[in-house]
């Protein structure tokens, strides 16, 4: 069956998820998965949708773009290739979070240290808070570590990182946290 | 996927509150050493114990690290050296207590304890034995800890024990008289007794508990405290109810970080995992003390009139939480008011807000007794027993554990200031009323007799 990324970017309003998926009906789609946040004042979606009647994605972006356009919103389609499922490779749950003064460069060094111990980040967040009046931000990535790297190693290579940015940094087994928060 | 403020609060409690586990205590049994060759005795109890925890230190700090919580003491509990070891007598029991001390020494951990009897309703050859060591065995050592059970509610107290008992902590504090009557610290008299209490200086393997097995204390009053403080900032007008729930939902928490690390530290020694002891375990740090939650409750310090009722609804709040959390509760559970180990008790009970008897009467609400009160050198044996005997007592008729850690401080006297060291702190001497006037009591012996289990008004 076929099947197509969307995603739509823009200025957040009430609507937008109405305009959307009632225009993927009127083409006879079908949602099959979304997620959806916003930052700040910025809406971001991306959407995995089935096609079963082939509709060309050319006219379905044409559409959705032509509807979207006075709500300030821009709408991305992307054939989804079929692909065989991958056998996952074993993986530790562990959540990366640092805390420090905002400096360009950061994210890039942080992550690239993360990428180069083959971990893949499967939820990032960062907030800017206030601690006596000097903006800072904490940054919390939520990584798969392969099994092959040890949890030591893994923190030590980020501490060696965020210390050249003056951050501080903790790496610990994501499950701790869903052991002290969730019954 | 994770919450921003499930991430930042638990990070908070771990770097700002002091939240961490306070001990991974493995529990070994010796019972099944028994030999009447004592060189033979020793040598098997080293190796069990020496091969058994061998990599516990190593397993706690990696699980701790993985988690990021600190493990902050690794220990050993055994079965009652009086049993284990019955056919020896006292100076054969010093050599055991050496061995343990050593064994202790050898695989890292800061305390062993278990040198200890159950001697309730009557002292058998072995009892009297361990008992009779006691001083010199604390003396001669430093991570071993000893326990005595003289009451329980079913069998009564053993008044012969408790005045025994008094004898036992004199001869203790003259032996270690150097150091303050460190001793003492060390040596713990109780009624009712858990067989799985992971937290020294009672802590020893139960008759009826498997060979080997992990039991962790959890701590955390500065994580208490702190939600208190900030409930009251979202609420100034929060009533007790509201607290209560506050430091239910907390102890829940911290009671969860215990269960996790203790079951991933038994599966990887493959070992039992026991129970978790719900307490509410100080240090003598700013922001890790049990005193400071009276005082974020409104009280002006721990000791003044509400101080019983306060700590009554902490206790019991802390056992609401951590009974939910936890699928296997033990130990002592609740929250522990040792004086010198808690800065901020140290500090009321200089200042006159806590008194030797507003301490006894709190102990009836809470875990523990009397822990860790330092007293006049000269207040006699007499005197201590009967102390000993009054928080037995409390014990035993309200069915739930109470302990004495008494340390009369050879050559001091009330309001001189005594340092322990470390975790067991420093404290000013406690000033006892009407000393050396019990020992018509205490010296008729005998027992009192076990409490009727109805009409409990």
């Amino acid at each position: 069956m076929n099947k197509f990324v969307l995603s739509v970017i823009g200025k957040d309003k009430p609507g937008i998820l109405a305009k959307i998926s009632t225009i993927l009906f009127t083409h006879g789609c079908n949602i099959e998965d979304v997620s959806q946040t916003i930052l700040q004042t910025e809406f971001a979606s991306i959407f995995i949708v089935l096609n079963p009647d082939d509709h060309p994605l050319d006219e379905i972006g044409s559409s959705l773009n032509a509807a979207l356009e006075d709500m300030e919103l821009s709408a991305h389609l992307r054939p989804m290739a079929a692909s065989a499922p991958v056998a996952a490779s074993a993986t530790q749950p562990f959540v990366i979070t640092t805390k420090g003064v905002d400096k360009p460069g950061t994210i890039a060094a942080v992550t690239e240290a993360i990428a180069s111990l083959t971990c893949n980040v499967v939820h990032f967040r960062a907030i800017i808070t206030q601690d006596d009046g000097v903006d800072e931000m904490i940054m919390i990535f939520e990584v798969d570590v392969p099994s092959g790297v040890e949890h030591r190693h893994l923190r030590r290579v980020m501490q060696e990182t965020c210390s050249k940015f003056g951050l501080n940094v903790s790496v610990q087994h994501r499950d701790i946290f869903e052991t002290i928060h969730r019954v | 996927m994770l919450n921003d403020r499930e991430v930042l609060s638990t990070l908070s409690m771990i770097k700002n509150e002091n939240l961490d586990v306070r001990t991974v205590t493995l529990g070994i049994s010796l019972l099944d050493c028994a030999s009447h060759d004592l060189p033979r005795f020793t040598d098997t109890i080293y190796k069990r114990i020496t091969t058994l925890a061998r990599d516990l230190v190593t397993v706690c700090d990696e699980v701790g690290d993985r988690y990021g919580i600190p493990v902050v003491n690794k220990r050993i509990s055994v079965s009652p050296i009086a049993v284990a070891a019955a056919p020896f007598d006292s100076r054969g029991m010093v050599e055991v207590a050496k061995t343990l001390d050593q064994a202790a020494k050898d695989v890292n951990v800061d305390f062993i304890g278990g040198f200890g009897a159950l001697v309730e309703k009557g002292m058998a050859k072995g009892d009297l034995a361990l008992i009779d060591a006691i001083p010199e065995a604390l003396d001669v050592t430093h991570r071993m800890c000893s326990s005595i059970n003289v009451a329980t509610t079913r069998a009564g107290i053993n008044m012969d024990a408790v005045a025994l008992m008094g004898r036992t902590i004199k001869a203790a504090a003259a032996r270690t008289a150097d150091r303050d009557g460190l001793g003492c610290a060390k040596l713990v008299v109780f009624a009712n007794i858990p067989e799985d209490v992971p937290f020294m200086a009672g802590a020893y393997l139960g008759i009826g508990e498997a060979s080997s097995v992990i039991n962790v204390g959890v701590s955390g009053p500065g994580v208490v405290k702190k939600a208190i403080d900030r409930a009251l900032q979202d609420n100034p007008g929060a009533h007790l109810g509201e607290l209560a729930d506050v430091i239910k939902r907390t102890a829940y928490k911290v009671t969860r970080v215990g269960e996790i690390i203790g079951r991933e530290v038994a599966r990887i020694l493959a070992v039992e995992f026991g129970i978790v002891d719900l307490s509410l375990a100080p240090t003598p740090n700013v922001g890790d003390s049990v005193g400071e939650i009276f005082q974020s409750l409104g009280l002006g310090a721990i000791g003044v009139p509400g101080s019983t009722a306060a700590l009554a609804m902490l206790n019991d709040a802390v056992k609401k939480g951590g009974a939910f959390a936890s699928s296997r509760v033990g130990g002592l559970s609740g929250a522990f008011i040792p004086v010198s180990e808690d800065l901020n008790i140290a500090a009321a009970a200089s200042a006159g807000h806590l008194c030797l008897e507003k301490l006894e009467a709190m102990t009836a609400v809470c875990s523990v007794g009397l822990d860790m009160v330092a007293l006049p050198g000269d207040t006699t044996a007499e005197t201590l027993s009967a102390i000993i005997a009054d928080e037995m007592a409390i014990g035993m008729i309200n069915k739930k554990t109470t302990a004495c850690r008494l340390i009369p401080v050879p050559g001091k006297k009330a309001g001189d200031r005594v340092h322990f060291g470390g975790l067991l702190g420093e404290a000013e001497i406690m000033p006892v009323r009407s000393n050396g006037v019990s020992a018509g009591f205490i010296n008729r012996g005998g027992g009192i007799p076990a409490p009727l289990q109805a009409l409990i008004n």
